[in-house]
């Protein structure tokens, strides 16, 4: 970026190598709160990954069919239902039918909240099960908002306090094990330039390291194109209609806010912030995504 | 149009993704609806604070309404409060417990407060026990409800439904040990099965569970009654919901399928909001007196108003009427920025 400081790509190892599915897929784990661009970021990160060359594979949760639309066609997108999560686990179990009736009368969700992360620990599990599966070289899950995501992160540790035997503590052991590994797991965490999100941003990345997951990547999503106007004098807009130098005068305004806000969030890491910059386009589409990658990654060179 | 709800509901619901501005639409309403007069009381389910920075609530919100501080200009009166399900919960529990006791053994269960923050509903069955409380107050005139992020807002319509379901479910009658005959029957088939369940998940955390169930003994018919009443509520003429999206194929998208849900529901919303629209479509961008970045910078909004206007004249079709409320240049944090938009709101620019 501007400051010419190096960006590491997110889907690297922390040794600068490539992740291989021989050895198990690295997992990227997508996190910020609702409305800054996960699903963008995911896409993102898709392109990028795929571009240097990865088998990569995005899980959604609660089938978000946007990814499908944004990510470049040899990327894989399955998608992973929270609800039925538990359902799917207790079936895989062997408990066929059954399941089902429990899940159908509502005593599943009574159970869930009785040992709560239960759910969350059935969808890391099957994330789990897609990075080890020798299929991709790199899984990048669009994680839920931000509230979510940490307790989501922190229910593997809950559940072991929780459960004292059998196949659930099995199965968050192993999850734990992923999620702790440098090597195989890190999180990416989005935020836009603005007050708020920035500053739940940085409580998120401290509860991060809190869980003990390594921090893969920071993207602060969506740079207004504001700077533009920096250098911009009263007098440069005093032949302009009032409502619209007023409109350029709080652009300033913004830009000057969002800029300590970035970087407060470049001072509570200490890794490479990527900026993505906002599009004059309200639609999206894959074009735009896999211009957005190259831009963020390209002084990578992978 | 949505002056028209803001003047004659007595409950508006505003559903939508996170990040949309949700919140703060759900408070501009309620200040729309004050500035005609109405006593309006605007309850926000999601646990962020910002309705309380957003109305200038310097000590955030509580479990009971608080009343927020207007100009004298307005003649209407403005509440503002958080829901809080423990609270609720136990409101719930002490109102509805049948022998003397019940409520504070109910309460003492150590799973009933973590019942009420992580049982999947819950939270959104305490939000319709809460607004059903409100609008049968007779204080206020307007009960605004600030939904949590829309893939949870079908939760808070549904959860009435989910509660009757479970009530009436023999998996449930046969926990409380209630079922009779039919239910004992099936207790000698499920048993091993709850058994090899307990296996799984612990039998200490089943076994909680089932106390907990037995603990609300008796009290399952005055719920039942409740959670009916609730569901008329929610289909009442008297009860508006608004969609709240930004102006981008996304965000679009998804309210739509949040609405398809709605009415799969039997509910039809009545009113789109396109929060956060870029307005500055038509500046004259041939000054030469301006340095050329800032002719970027015009060109750039106006590309993006541009593009704007075609994501919601191509993608709405199938939503209802679409007011549209212009970005502001400033963040609302205080009662005078949310009267700009309140005041958009009740001009109902409409696309």
């Amino acid at each position: 970026m501007s400051d010419g400081t190096h960006t590491v790509a997110p889907w690297l190892l922390p040794d600068g190598t490539l992740p291989t599915a021989e050895h198990g897929a690295r997992v990227l784990l997508v996190l910020g709160k609702g409305g800054v661009g996960r699903t963008t970021i995911t896409s993102l990160l898709a392109h990028g990954a795929h571009a240097a060359g990865l088998k990569v594979l995005v899980v959604a949760i609660d089938g978000k069919s946007s990814l499908h639309r944004l990510c470049p066609d040899e990327v894989d997108v399955r998608s992973v239902s929270a609800g039925s999560a538990l359902e799917d686990y207790l079936l895989d179990q062997g408990f066929g039918a059954f399941a089902r009736r429990l899940a159908q009368s509502g005593v599943i969700e009574v159970v869930g909240a009785a040992a709560p992360g239960i759910h969350d620990l059935v969808v890391l599990g099957k994330v789990k099960q897609f990075a080890n599966a020798g299929q991709h070289d790199v899984v990048i899950l669009d994680a839920p908002a931000t509230g979510h995501a940490t307790s989501m992160l922190s229910s593997v540790a809950g559940l072991l306090d929780i459960v004292e035997g059998g196949p659930i503590r099995e199965q968050a052991l192993d999850v734990e094990r992923l999620l702790m590994n440098a090597d195989r797991c890190g999180a990416v965490v989005v935020t836009t330039a603005e007050t708020t999100p920035v500053n739940e941003s940085i409580e998120l990345i401290s509860a991060i390291r809190e869980v003990g997951v390594a921090l893969a990547g920071a993207v602060v999503n969506a740079v207004e194109p504001d700077e533009l106007l920096t250098g911009l004098s009263n007098e440069d807009l005093a032949g302009l209609p009032s409502a619209v130098a007023d409109t350029i005068r709080a652009a300033i305004d913004r830009h000057e806010n969002s800029s300590s806000d970035i970087e407060r969030f470049v001072a509570s890491l200490d890794l490479k912030v990527t900026q993505v910059v906002k599009l004059p386009t309200a639609e999206l589409g894959r074009d735009h995504i896999s211009d957005l990658a190259v831009a963020a990654f390209e002084e990578t060179g992978s | 149009m949505i002056a028209g709800l803001i003047a004659d509901r007595s409950v508006v619901v505003c559903c939508g993704s996170g990040g949309v501005g949700k919140t703060t639409m759900a408070a501009t309403i309620g200040l729309a609806a004050a500035i005609q007069g109405r006593r309006v009381v605007v309850i926000t389910v999601d646990p962020a604070r910002r309705l309380g920075d957003a109305l200038g609530l310097e000590d955030g919100l509580g479990a009971d309404p608080a009343r927020v501080a207007l100009p004298d200009d307005i003649s209407g009166e403005l509440w503002a409060m958080m829901l809080d399900p423990a609270v609720e919960l136990e409101r719930v529990i002490r109102s509805t417990a049948v022998r003397p006791g019940q409520a504070d053994e109910a309460l003492a269960n150590p799973f009933t407060q973590s019942i009420a923050t992580s049982l999947g509903g819950t939270q959104e069955y305490m939000a319709t026990e809460a607004v059903y409380r409100l609008i049968s107050d007779e204080s206020f005139d307007l009960v605004v409800v600030d939904t949590p992020p829309s893939d949870k807002a079908m939760a808070v319509v549904e959860a009435p439904d989910v509660l009757v379901r479970f009530l009436d479910h023999q998996v449930f009658k046969l926990l409380m040990g209630t079922g009779g005959r039919a239910a004992r029957l099936l207790s000698a088939a499920t048993q091993p099965l709850l058994k090899a369940v307990g296996r799984v998940i612990g039998s200490n955390v089943l076994n909680d569970v089932v106390e907990f169930l037995r603990s609300f003994t008796g009290m399952e018919t005055s719920f039942r009654q409740r959670a009916i009443e609730v569901q008329k509520m929610w289909r009442d003429s008297s009860t508006a919901f608004v969609l709240v999206a930004t102006p981008t194929f996304e965000s679009l998208s998804e309210i739509s399928r949040f609405n398809d849900d709605l009415q799969s529901a039997g509910i039809s919303a009545t009113s789109l909001i396109a929060n956060g629209v870029t307005m500055l479509a038509d500046v004259e961008t041939e000054r030469a007196d301006l340095p050329a970045t800032a002719h970027e910078w015009l060109a750039w909004q106006a590309d993006r108003a541009a593009s704007e206007r075609s994501v919601l004249a191509t993608n709405s079709e199938h939503l209802p009427e679409v007011t549209v409320v212009g970005r502001l240049p400033h963040d609302v944090h205080d009662v005078a920025g949310l009267r700009v938009l309140a005041d958009q709101l009740s001009a109902g620019s409409t696309r």
